[in-house]
Order: structure tokens, then sequence, then C-alpha cells
């Protein structure tokens, strides 16, 4: 029988700091890591802990893959301090992943905040790989400051590409810092979008709070609860439906998520609560 | 098929397996390890053992990336509400991706269940539509009848124990009338049972339930997730890396949802922070999603829930709240 805790060793290879609580990752699997954008993997340190996280490369990249980490506690402190050459654990990929066959042929709106940008940059890098397959994308991304927006040299390659808008949005800017974009919290980046409800999938992802009002802004607007697709957070140890701790509602969020659309909750709402 | 008591109970510990059998201290029984030395003391029969049965199938911590070759066990005198049990943890460990150590030790077991001769205070298993006799999941049954066991196998493996037991022991064909002697010891149990619950709702365990904030019922939780621990069915666990020196080992351990930290993620956040909604998710799980996910509640009507708790929480008074009156 396959023993679904068991870990890959995987080989840091570089680490990309994005802002002064998130890096990137770029860890080298030793072969080829098939997974599909959106789908998480747990990623740890051997004797430490693990957590699940969603790599943040496109899934066209199968080695080395790239995973962007924010420090918030025990175990990402401890990996935030590991060096190029260290050994990493990974087990996944688990989950469902963005379900790309239900996007062909609209237009996809990606909406996030914060670390949440992490899926979205795999989701993006993804549909980039065929970007004729999609009618455009609008990306609308915000962050605390503009300290906090992680992947900005990226960012302005993407402005660049054809068929995609890019919108960037920061909370308020401290002094010292400079931005002479948006300010504001990233819903304020949607109010003035126009685009086509029935063609359109939009999918977010981010802290709590964001993902509810973000739902909330874009129902309003007129997009389909069924064509709204969140990437949702919980607490996952096992990553295949078996310990219980991910529940929400009836859902595994490590089996049945982490990708979900609006419809599928009796009362999403509560979800955010 | 008939057989004598001492005899089938020789046999099992003639098979060099470890036998688990109940034995009674303080009121309450307990499973034990059964030798030649104990066996005069052990007690088939009795109301359900004061710790579930999940105690020796899914252990409350064990390291698990090395599954170990574990030994055979028999489990002996089970009761319908843990048989159940079992179906149920098999329904939710073996599914998909199985648990590779729960799929190890329930390989190795072999469960005989019993019919319940006594019943307990909080035995409710008729309201969750169960009955104090082994309905399935058992791979060998026993009925009392007249100081004889009367044996009946569920699965190939009481089958072939039956079989092998067959050999070399006396065994009596069935006495005439003799379905009807079980059907009424297990009447008059069943009918005890209904006495005892009669202040309580019969549903179907699958019935509809709402859900709803049960506010008024937390008031007097303590949170110590007793009832979580004391539970056949709960099964929730965490999953821990550890080091000693250069050894790791990843442990998976009992986890329970009243408790605060249960469903904390990085960062701090907590979607069931207040007691409350731990509360309703308790009932929420037992009684609504796990039917969606496996098609059965996750309540056998054990009853152990209502005498470890500190507060005298019933979970029958709480169900009734939650019933949607057809």
């Amino acid at each position: 029988m396959v023993n679904a805790f068991e870990s890959i060793r995987t080989k840091l290879v570089k680490v990309i700091t994005e802002s002064p609580t998130i890096k990137t990752f770029v860890l080298d699997c030793g072969g080829d890591f098939e997974f599909k954008t959106g789908q998480f993997v747990e990623v740890g340190l051997p004797g430490v802990g693990e957590g699940p996280f969603t790599p943040s490369c496109s899934h066209y990249t199968k080695n080395p893959i790239e995973i962007t980490i924010m420090k918030t506690g025990y175990m990402t402190e401890k990996i935030h301090r590991i060096t190029e050459g260290s050994e990493v654990i990974l087990r996944g990929p688990y989950g469902n992943g963005y379900p790309l066959e239900k996007f062909e042929g609209k237009h996809v709106l990606i909406v996030g905040g914060g670390v949440g940008l992490a899926p979205l940059r795999s989701l993006f890098l993804t549909l980039v790989h065929d970007i004729e397959r999609y009618k455009g994308i609008t990306v609308c991304f915000g962050a605390r400051s503009p300290e906090d927006l992680i992947y900005k040299e990226q960012l302005k390659e993407w402005a660049k590409i054809r068929g995609v808008k890019l919108h960037l949005s920061v909370d308020k800017v401290p002094k010292g810092q400079k931005w002479s974009g948006n300010v504001g919290v990233v819903t304020t980046l949607l109010k003035p979008l126009e685009f086509d409800v029935e063609n359109t999938v939009a999918a977010v992802c981010g802290p709590p709070i964001m993902m509810k009002f973000t739902s909330l802004s874009l129902l309003e607007k007129g997009i389909k609860p069924s064509n709204l697709y969140l990437s949702m957070e919980s607490k996952m140890y096992c990553g295949v439906g078996l310990c219980r701790h991910c529940t929400i509602e009836h859902y595994f969020v490590c089996k049945d998520g982490p990708v979900f659309t609006y419809d599928q909750f009796e009362n999403p709402e509560a979800i955010w609560a | 098929m008939l057989c004598y008591p001492e005899e089938l109970i020789s046999y099992l510990l003639s098979t060099g397996k470890t036998v688990y059998a109940p034995f009674k201290h303080s009121g309450e029984y307990y499973f034990e390890i059964l030798t030649e030395d104990n066996k005069q003391e052990l007690f088939l029969g009795g109301f359900r053992p004061a710790d579930p049965i999940k105690l020796l199938l899914f252990p409350a911590r064990v390291e698990l990336l090395d599954i170990p070759k574990l030994p055979e066990i028999i489990i002996l005198g089970v009761n319908n509400c843990d048989l159940q049990a079992v179906g149920f943890l098999d329904k939710a460990l073996l599914g998909e991706f199985p648990d590779p150590y729960y799929a190890e030790i329930r390989n190795k077991t072999l469960l005989i269940g019993i019919d319940c001769k006594e019943v307990k205070g909080s035995c409710h298993c008729i309201l969750q539509g169960y009955e104090p006799y082994p309905e399935s999941i058992y791979d060998l049954s026993i009925s009392e009848v007249g100081g004889m066991f009367v044996l009946k196998s569920g699965s190939e493996k009481g089958e072939k124990l039956l079989e092998d037991f067959s050999k070399g022991h006396r065994i009596l064909e069935d006495i005439p009338d003799i379905d009807r002697v079980i059907e009424k010891n297990r009447e008059l149990v069943k009918r005890e049972l209904e006495q005892l619950n009669s202040g309580w709702s019969i549903s179907s365990h699958t019935e509809e339930r709402k859900l709803e904030p049960l506010k008024e019922a937390v008031d007097s939780c303590i949170e110590c997730g007793g009832c979580n621990f004391v539970c056949p069915t709960c099964y929730c666990f965490m999953l821990n890396d550890e080091s000693r020196k250069s050894h790791f080992s990843k442990v998976r351990s009992w986890d329970a949802c009243q408790l605060k930290g249960y469903a904390r993620v990085a960062g701090g956040g907590n979607p069931r922070a207040e007691l409350y909604e731990r509360f309703n998710h308790r009932y929420a799980c037992k009684f609504t999603y796990t039917v969606r996910q496996f098609g059965i509640s996750a309540c056998t009507g054990c009853g152990r829930c209502i005498e470890v708790c500190p507060a005298s929480i019933d979970i029958r008074a709480t169900a009734r709240k939650l019933t949607i009156k057809k």
C-alpha cells in the first residue's frame, strides 16, 4: 500500500527575498514533479514540521519548482533561515487545482492579496503559456504597503504581455516608501472595472477578509457564483482527507479543494466569519 | 452452530494471537489481554467497555513513516455500538487514500461481536438506528443461550475460524427454536433500552438535522475535549514532525475539534475561535458532514461522551434540539 504520508527529499537551490516577510524557495526535486496549477504540496524540514503551500510557478515548470512562503509561525520562521543546499521535504501534490478547461474561451479575472499572490502567480503563468485559449487576463493584486508587494520585477513584465491587464494597489504608503499607483484595499480596483460578466471567470486568493469582500464585490458586479473560484486556506495536516482538520461544511479543503466555486458552499459568508 | 463457551475461549487462546476481552473493574468494563490465568474473570455480554474500541485499532500516538508488521489480534465480546464504530472508521480511513497504519491493524484484526445482556444509563444505540446486538461488521458473533454460545460467522475470516474450531471441538447442531429464544432475549434488552430512552425522540441516524449555533447548550462546556477522545468514531488526528538527535519521525496523534487550537491556521486566524462554533461543528460533523461524506452518521449511541462530560452535557438532548420535526 502507498503510504500517503511519505515525502520526497528536495534540495534548495535558490532563495529569492520577495518582501520583509515573504521568500520564494526554488527546489530541485531530482526529476520531474507533476502538479496541476492550484494544487498544493506539504513542504517541510525534517524533524521540524511541514505546512501546505501552493507552488508559485507554472505547472509546465516541472523542475526546479518554486514555492513562496510567508513567515507566520514556528516552521515558516525556520524555513526562512535555511540556506542554499539545504534539504527540504515535500509531499503531494494534493487537491483539485483550477479546472482550466472551464476557463477556455473566457476572460479570466485574477484577484489576489498578500501571499495569496503565490497560487495566482502559478495560475497566471500557466494561463499565459496558452494565452490564445482565453479572451484575456485581468490581474488585480493588492498588498499592505509597497514594500509588501511581491514579484515586483515580474509584474512589470506581465503588464507588457498582449492580452494582459494589470492593476495594483496598496492599502497604505508608509513614510519613506514610494508608490505612484492606486491606494486602497484591492476591492477599490474592482469598482471601475468593466467586463462581460457572462463570459468572465474570477479566481480569488488572499487573506479571509479580502476573499470575503472581493467575493461580495464580484457578485455585486454580476459574476455568476459558479464562475467565482476561491482558493481556500485551512489547517491541513494529512492532505488526503483523513485527519479532518480542514473541513469546511462537509468538504475536505485538501481533497475536495483547495479550489472551490462560491456556489459550492451552503453558507459561504459564514466560512470567513 | 452451538458450542461450549470455555472451549471457544481455550481455542482462541491456543491460536497464538493476542486476544482482547472485557473485564470488569469498579463497575466498568475494559478490554484487556486474555490469558490462561485470567480467563475465569472475563465477562461477555456486558454493556460497552469504558474505553472506545478505537484505542486498539487507532492508537492515540504512532510513528507513521515505517509501517511495522503488526501481530494478529482477536477482539472478543464487542458490542454493536463499537462494531458499527469500526464500520464507520473503515469508511473514513480506508477510502480513496487509506491510512496505512489503520489498514495494517484492521487487516490483522478479527472481531467477535456479542449480544448485549446489560445496558448502561447512557446507552442509546436505538436512537441512532442501531440494535443492541451484532448487525454487521463482525467476523463472528456470539449469542448466549442457556449457558451455550450460538456462533454465526459474518465474514470469510470468521468462517475460517469456525471451520478450524469445529475440528477437534464439541460442536452441537442448532436446537429447534433457538432463533426464537435469541430473538426473545434481544427483545428484552431492546425494551429496556427503549424505556431508558423514552424521554428522547427516536429518529433515524440518517435523518436530516438543522444546525444552528448551540449557544445555550455550550454554556457549561469546559472545553476538555473528553467527548472527542472517548468517542469510538472521532478519529481526527494531527501529524507532527519530531526529532531526537539524528532520528526524525512523523507522529500521528489524536486531536479534538472542541479544543481552541484545532482549526487555527498559520498567522493565528481561526475559523472557529468561539466555543459555540466548535460545539456546533462537532454536531454538524457527527450528524450531517459524515452522512454526506461517507453515507453514515458518526454517532453509534454508545453514550461514552455523556459519561465523560464533567458538565453533564447529554448528546441526546443536544441532538434533539437539532432534529427537524416532521
